[in-house]
């Protein structure tokens, strides 16, 4: 059987390199458009490696900074590197580039990327390559470099004292080489290679209020049981800000934050008295007040300390009096006095309320315990009361000099004590519950320590991740662009397929008296098949020998297209060709099962038929019956629907009118090719005539080829129709935008909303100007960048915090905003994302009610909801949630780094009266209209994809008619020879055969294009932007490559006389 | 002397281009002994091949019974009879149906590729040379004349000895000295093998050298 394979193939050559080349096409196309995604999957893993260099875990502490000495205890038994990372702004000359990441490295950060500087002296900064060419620098330059100055307390937390809010640093430049990996560190997500820049570590920590701190550790060469128990085993408290220390006359240990208020972990899990102290604006009885004063809530269920022994018990609406404020009061037991208090309203401005209490005793001053404040910076360490900047608004004429006495008597010693369920009740927060927390003396140090140890570190906010699985997962959960590829290049590949199915049916319809030879010898239509099917086997897998080669040289081709003229569809030059031996094998099976089921499929179909019918050759079809009109009606029908909907004019109806029109083109094709078939002799016949009538005698092959090209042309321009041409009024509110004209970004948060008074103050802006605007100030949470413009899956997606009230009207979803306020029943916290953001940056395709989760400050997965979704908004890219739930997740997150700015008034001069005021936090503003266009590029560059791929697909398609040329001459041998008897010469036949498949292109090209035009209408109105260039030069591709196809095989087909078939017979 | 062939009020009809459905062959029945030569003649289009077709169990037939050497041939799936085929019967056609990619020889040794019949290389040698074609078995159909394409055809035919050879119109594409020749050839095997030989046929002289003529006419076979 073998040798009968070979010699069929060896004797069928010629006949069979047309379709040998087409399986190798089809080979190369299927393997090269696989072979494309895997090379962009693993380029990105590529990048993940580069971006990480050795770091396998990280110690993320970056909402919660962590002694260095932590880094160096962890340091003597793991391979660690410490860094403190932050984002800010670089200028040089007149050129600011944003959102910059500023790294203070240590001598080990080399262990990690051997390429990093090394001992960078104090006064240098190492910038990465595509940063030094964005600002213009080269090596000793000078610039300015700003970054946050930090505090290790909120900013917008009560009682914190004011600073500055950032800090800029004179440097001298060094660049890294192009080539150089530490250039391309991040610990986030993403193909863009970030703009770093590299300081001394100690430099670094002194210029921004950070001494001795750092955010992030980074371990290698380890696994993660080791580094949890490392941690857990060496951090002491003083690691995470807090401090150890005998209070109350030392009958306690107490645990102290300096960042005022102790984690919550902490507090719920000891078996501490808890107090909580806090500043009242007044405190007053009657007419009389005693101002600013500290005034503490304490456990009376868990009592630890001396203080206890002076103390009744204490419901939750009495107090307790230091006699001093007694006296100052004029109060008694039995009286009622009130309290005023500061506490942090929702939209981060300060509300004053009122508590009234009970007096229940009177103790004397001494009796208490002055430890009993934390160290309030801006208050503890000031030696008058006037000298105080606690970062609440202070009236000083209000302190007199008696509240001078007491604070040089007493400092810190509360004028009253409450319940402690009464102070967190009053004057608990998103920063914290607790200032301190009192074991007893006896339970000895080692012993409280043991106890705060146990999860310090989980409860402090410190979590070790293991970032090597995090990348490898972000990169392989990421838009799987290997399926994308493959489904732009859907219409090649079917197209491919197509062809090289075609060419192997003319092949094995040729050799149909072979299959009726075999069956009359005795062999069985399962033995015959096999025959062919082996024969089709021992071809595709010949195929593939040329085929694999080819088909990498179209992903290189492809790639390098990529990189260049496609660059929008990735934002990448760095993917690379990777050869995957399982993908080409993976294509291989593909393609050879294709051309087996081929194969399988046409023989089958043969030797059902009888031995007789086989023998005689290809079956001539015989006209017979009447035209089946059917279709043909329903074609009218479709028809006149299509208008219909076309009158009735809106945009989903013209889309939904072009594809009933393309169905009623295919259905009216099909009958009038059965009315040909089937009609009536005519007197006044005509050669024009006799090429339809030639077409309509094999209807299915025909409408094939119809369907092929007019539903391929078709695709090709719908997809034009599909480019969302966002809402080009961008003050429409209700569109992408938002209505809003600029959508801003800072490096450095601002503390105030600019349009606010405390803003206007601070960043002195002209008020009344500003009121010409409606600026949104929104928080945000860093993290992996979930839009579209990232092909990594996002990990930790960024988050923002709204004031729903603020966007009431705005965007698609106009005023469902109040949503993200609602108390979900599993306690979930709703959140709303660009629809892009939600089903393909984080792959949650139920949309609408799918779960996620997302780590908050302290390391702890928290769930969310989402609760909507905007549509092609500026806002894509992240997880939106209320302020209120923000700031419940990150308190650590203050002042406000992105802001939307409706500018009604066509008068307002942003540059002048907004952006200039904000360039040291490292603004950028950018035009909204111009933001949506970016990320409607990427959907668009996929669309100019598919019709590029398309339309190669159209131009196979097109080279087919030219095998139909070849086909119809072998059926129709013995006409032609009769009209050459006749006295036609071969000349006048091949022009008639021309005609006859030219009208066939061009029917089905035009029906396909003309059907498509119908989706192009609302955009004609809209006035958008059309690619007819790219369209036209397509389509006269397609009906070029047509033509020559028909021309060079009509040539080819009549090179030999007919007149020898009649003589033969 | 048994029935080889047996063919008892077999009924067929085909649809015409008009829809209509013409009956072919009517209630026709035949009885066919081992050795027996038998023509069966009819004008043009009569059904001469379709009954030759269903007698080789190469098409179906509406009603009646069909025996080959016994064997009842009742089922429509044409794969039942493969063997019938292979062993049993053999089959000339008008054009010759070689494979053109094979060499007479390899033509000829086609069904054993099935059969494994043993020696099959010296049957086939025998064979050439029983039909003066000792020298051209390695040469392609392409290279051979009509003639010599139609006696490689019969010696395909004939290379597992089958009990029953049906040649449909075996001269017809032949001049007339090969068409001679090969009628000479036919009627050797049936002597020398006992072969009972059916064939249909226009030709008076080939029909003659039988021993029984049937006339096909109107769908109804009638003994000459």
């Amino acid at each position: 059987m073998i040798k009968l394979f070979v010699k069929s193939l060896l004797f069928y050559k010629r006949r069979y390199l047309w379709t040998f080349a087409g399986l190798v096409l089809a080979a190369a196309i299927l393997n090269g458009a696989l072979s494309v995604g895997s090379s962009v999957k693993q380029s990105l893993h590529d990048m993940a490696a580069k971006r990480l260099g050795g770091i396998e875990f990280l110690v993320d502490a970056r909402l919660n900074p962590v002694s260095q000495r932590l880094s160096d205890q962890l340091g003597e038994k793991l391979d660690t590197t410490s860094v403190l990372m932050m984002l800010g702004s670089a200028n040089f000359q007149n050129k600011q580039v944003n959102n910059v990441f500023v790294n203070g490295i240590d001598n080990n950060f080399p262990n990690f990327f051997p390429d990093a500087p090394k001992g960078i002296d104090e006064n240098t900064a190492w910038l990465s390559h595509n940063l030094a060419t964005k600002l213009g620098v080269k090596d000793g330059d000078g610039f300015v470099l700003r970054v946050r100055n930090h505090s290790l307390l909120p900013g917008d937390l009560p009682l914190t004292g004011s600073s500055d809010e950032y800090i800029a640093l004179r440097l001298s430049v060094k660049v890294l080489p192009e080539s150089s990996n530490s250039g391309r560190f991040s610990l986030m997500a993403a193909q863009v290679p970030p703009l770093n820049v590299f300081l001394n570590l100690a430099k670094l920590q002194n210029d921004t209020n950070m001494a001795g701190l750092v955010n992030e550790i980074f371990v290698r060469n380890s696994d993660a049981e080791t580094v949890e128990k490392q941690l857990n085993e060496m951090w002491l408290p003083q690691d995470s800000s807090m401090t150890l220390r005998k209070a109350d006359n030392d009958t306690v240990f107490e645990l102290i934050s300096n960042r005022v208020f102790l984690p919550e972990g902490i507090v719920e899990e000891s078996s501490a008295s808890k107090v909580l102290t806090y500043m009242a604006n007044e405190i007053s009885f009657g007419k009389k007040a005693t101002p600013y004063s500290i005034v503490s809530g304490i456990d009376f269920e868990v009592k630890n300390g001396a203080i206890y022994k002076n103390l009744p018990e204490l419901s939750e609406d009495e107090v307790l009096l230091n006699k001093w404020t007694a006296d100052d009061l004029g109060a008694k037991v039995g009286d009622k006095i009130s309290i005023k208090y500061f506490v942090d309203n929702e939209d981060g401005k300060l509300r004053e309320d009122t508590a009234d209490f009970t007096v229940k005793g009177i103790v004397a001053p001494e009796k208490l315990d002055r430890l009993l404040m934390p160290s309030y910076p801006g208050i503890a360490d000031e030696e008058h009361c006037r000298d105080w900047e606690p970062g609440i608004p202070m009236d000083m004429q209000k302190i007199r000099d008696k509240d001078e006495d007491y604070w040089d008597e007493y400092k810190g010693t509360p004028k009253l004590i409450i319940n402690y369920k009464s102070a967190r009740k009053y004057w608990g927060n998103r920063f914290g519950q607790t200032t301190s927390l009192r074991w007893p003396s006896s339970k000895g140090g080692p012993e409280v320590l043991k106890e705060i140890s146990q999860n310090g570190v989980k409860n402090s906010g410190l979590s070790v991740i293991d970032i090597q699985k995090e990348a490898g997962a972000a990169a392989s959960q990421g838009i799987d662009f290997g399926m994308l590829f493959v489904s732009m290049s859907f219409f090649i590949i079917i197209s491919a397929l197509l062809l090289s199915g075609l060419l192997l049916a003319f092949q094995l319809e040729e050799r149909r008296s072979e299959m009726g030879i075999m069956a009359s010898l005795g062999f069985t239509s399962k033995e015959i098949r096999r025959r062919f099917v082996g024969e089709g086997l021992l071809l595709s897998v010949l195929a593939l020998i040329p085929g694999i080669p080819l088909g990498l040289i179209y992903t290189k081709v492809v790639i390098d297209l990529l990189s260049t003229v496609w660059y929008d569809a990735i934002g990448t030059t760095e993917i690379f060709m990777h050869v995957s031996p399982m993908i080409l094998s993976a294509g291989s099976l593909t393609f050879i099962i294709f051309a087996l089921v081929t194969v399988f499929w046409v023989v089958k179909k043969f030797v059902n038929t009888p031995i007789s019918e086989q023998l005689s050759g290809s079956k001539q079809e015989q006209i017979s019956g009447k035209a089946n009109l059917k279709l043909f009606y329903l074609g009218w029908f479709l028809l006149v629907l299509s208008i219909v909907l076309v009158v009735l004019g809106s945009d989903n109806l013209f889309a939904a009118a072009s594809g009933t029109l393309l169905l009623s083109a295919l259905f009216l094709s099909h009958g009038f090719l059965q009315k040909m078939r089937y009609g009536k002799s005519k007197a006044e016949a005509s050669l024009g005539l006799l090429s339809v009538r030639n077409i309509s005698r094999q209807i299915n092959r025909s409408l094939g080829a119809i369907i092929l090209m007019a539903c391929g042309s078709y695709l090709v321009l719908n997809t034009a129709s599909r480019q969302k041409s966002f809402n080009l009024d961008k003050s429409d509110k209700t569109s992408g935008t938002g209505g809003y004209e600029y959508f801003a970004k800072t490096s450095v948060p601002l503390r105030y909303k600019p349009d606010s008074p405390e803003g206007l103050n601070e960043y002195v802006l002209d008020s009344d100007e500003l009121a010409k605007t409606q600026i949104v100030s929104m928080r945000v949470h860093q993290g992996d960048d979930a839009s579209c413009l990232n092909l990594n899956r996002a990990q930790n997606p960024q988050v923002f915090g709204i004031s729903s009230k603020e966007f009431k009207g705005r965007f698609n979803l106009k005023d469902k905003w109040p949503v993200l306020d609602e108390e979900l029943e599993d306690g979930s916290i709703p959140v709303i994302g660009d629809e892009n953001t939600v089903l393909w940056g984080l792959g949650l395709y139920a949309g609408v009610g799918s779960k996620y989760e997302i780590r908050d400050e302290q390391g702890r997965l928290q769930k969310v909801t989402i609760v909507g979704l905007l549509k092609n908004s500026t806002l894509q890219g992240a997880l939106i949630m209320n302020r209120k739930n923000f700031d419940k997740l990150y308190p650590a997150e203050s002042g406000y780094s992105l802001f939307l700015i409706d500018v009604p008034s066509e008068e307002f001069d942003l540059e002048e009266n907004f952006t200039s005021s904000f360039l040291d936090f490292g603004l950028e503003v950018e035009d909204s209209g111009e933001r949506l266009k970016n990320f409607l590029k990427i959907e668009a560059t996929y669309l100019v994809i598919f019709q590029m791929l398309g339309g190669l697909g159209l131009i196979l398609g097109a080279l087919g008619f030219g095998f139909l040329i070849f086909r119809n001459v072998q059926d129709r041998e013995g006409e032609l020879a009769t009209m050459q008897a006749l006295g036609y010469r071969l000349a006048d036949i091949r022009q008639i055969l021309l005609k006859e498949h030219l009208l066939l292109l061009v029917w089905s090209i035009v029906s396909g294009v003309l059907c498509a035009l119908v989706s192009w209408i609302p955009l004609f109105q809209k006035g958008a932007e059309l690619p007819v260039g790219r369209i036209l030069t397509i389509l006269a591709l397609i009906v070029f490559a047509g033509v020559i196809s028909c021309v060079v095989s009509a040539y080819s087909a009549f090179r030999k006389d007919f007149l020898t078939v009649l003589r033969n017979e | 002397m048994s029935d080889v062939i047996k063919l008892e009020n077999i009924s067929k009809s085909f649809v015409n281009g008009a829809g209509q459905s013409l009956e072919v062959l009517k209630d026709v029945s035949l009885k066919v002994q081992q050795g027996e030569t038998l023509s069966i003649m009819g004008p043009s289009g009569c059904g001469k091949s379709t009954l030759l077709n269903i007698i080789g169990t190469l098409d179906d037939f509406d009603e009646g019974a069909l025996e080959i050497t016994d064997q009842k041939v009742t089922s429509k799936n044409v794969d039942e009879y493969a063997d019938l085929r292979l062993s049993t019967i053999g089959f000339v056609f008008q054009k010759h149906h070689l494979m053109p990619q094979l060499t007479a020889l390899e033509n000829v040794l086609l069904p054993t590729l099935k059969s494994k019949i043993p020696n099959a290389e010296k049957r086939a040698n025998e064979l050439f040379e029983s039909v003066g074609l000792g020298d051209r078995k390695n040469h392609h159909p392409g290279q051979l004349s009509g003639g010599e394409c139609q006696r490689v055809a019969l010696c395909r035919a004939l290379i597992n000895s089958p009990k029953v050879l049906l040649a449909d119109e075996p001269t017809g594409a032949l001049d007339e000295e090969s068409a001679n020749q090969l009628t000479e050839l036919l009627l050797k095997l049936n002597k020398d093998e006992n072969l009972t030989l059916v064939t249909v046929t226009h030709s008076k002289e080939l029909a003659n050298r039988m021993s029984t003529i049937y006339e096909l006419k109107n769908g109804v076979l009638d003994k000459k």
